[in-house]
């Protein structure tokens, strides 16, 4: 009986947890006209992880992205300059981020625009990543989810644009 | 007359069916009340449900249900991916970080312009006071 009670507690659990992830405002959003969208699967990322040659960095020093990338399950990218989409893509994004156990990494404001990044996860592994971009003309949204790192994540976005 | 214990069960079974031969009404209350008895705890808790047992029963599987049907809506709504190509793939991703690495540095700059600034002001407070 117990079990029993236990299984459909997790069961219930697991749609709830699932009604509002960054997949699903993906799905909701990515079709809408006025919205650029990217998603890259995990057999994506795994056939990426074998490129012979995965390093970046603009100013001669390369970063290595392999242990980042060998660890990602999903990588969602919307962007859009409708301002009907962005309050709606706000919304829900808010309701993410208040839902979840996320925490506000950074908060940025400068020259009108205001980017937050968001960890959900422990000290050193982070579940999902989110970064949401928004000035007066456009929003973006950019979500990472795995098991990541923590201080590979941290280390490799403090030194790409160094 | 045979002892009971010494028949067969042909002669056994004879007898019973024997319409000639009356039961005593005692015996017959005793038997009944025997297969009652045993009528009664035949119905053991686990043949009756218990009604919250039932309730429980029902919500596990309206949960399973509700499992599989999300699990199954779920699968059918996965994103597509935008890239076939994985040079291409790497290449969105590389951008990406790079975009989200550059909007992360700007963040670092102004908390440490913000900081130098408390800083000089802290240290022109303390200057003014000694």
């Amino acid at each position: 009986m117990k079990r029993l009670f236990i299984i459909a507690a997790l069961l219930l659990t697991g749609i709830m947890a699932h009604a509002q992830d960054s997949k699903s405002i993906y799905n909701k959003f990515s079709d809408e006209n006025g919205v650029s969208a990217v998603y890259i699967s995990p057999s994506m990322f795994k056939m990426i992880g074998k490129l012979p040659e995965i390093e970046i960095g603009d100013y001669g020093q390369k970063v290595d992205i392999t242990p980042i990338v060998n660890t990602l399950k999903g990588f969602y990218l919307l962007n859009t300059s409708d301002q009907g989409i962005i309050r709606r893509l706000n919304s829900d994004v808010k309701s993410l981020l208040g839902k979840g156990s996320y925490e506000l990494m950074m908060e940025a404001k400068q020259d009108g625009e205001t980017v937050r990044f968001y960890t959900d996860g422990d000290d050193s592994i982070v579940r999902s990543f989110v970064m949401m971009a928004m000035d007066a003309g456009s929003a973006t949204f950019i979500s990472m989810d795995g098991l990541i790192n923590r201080d590979a994540l941290e280390r490799m976005l403090a030194n790409l644009n160094r | 007359m045979k002892e009971k214990e010494n028949m067969s069960m042909t002669e056994l079974e004879a007898i019973a069916l024997d319409g000639s031969i009356r039961v005593p009404e005692k015996l017959r209350d005793d038997i009944r009340t025997e297969l009652d008895t045993l009528a009664f705890l035949a119905e053991t808790p686990a043949a009756r449900p218990h009604r919250f047992t039932r309730i429980a029963s029902i919500a596990a599987s309206l949960a399973l249900v509700a499992a599989i049907g999300f699990g199954v809506d779920s699968y059918r709504h996965r994103p597509k991916d935008t890239f076939s190509d994985p040079q291409q793939a790497y290449a969105m991703l590389e951008a990406s970080l790079s975009y989200m690495s550059s909007k992360m540095e700007k963040g670092m700059d102004s908390i440490t312009s913000e900081t130098g600034a408390v800083l000089t002001k802290t240290t022109e407070i303390m200057d003014k006071l000694n």
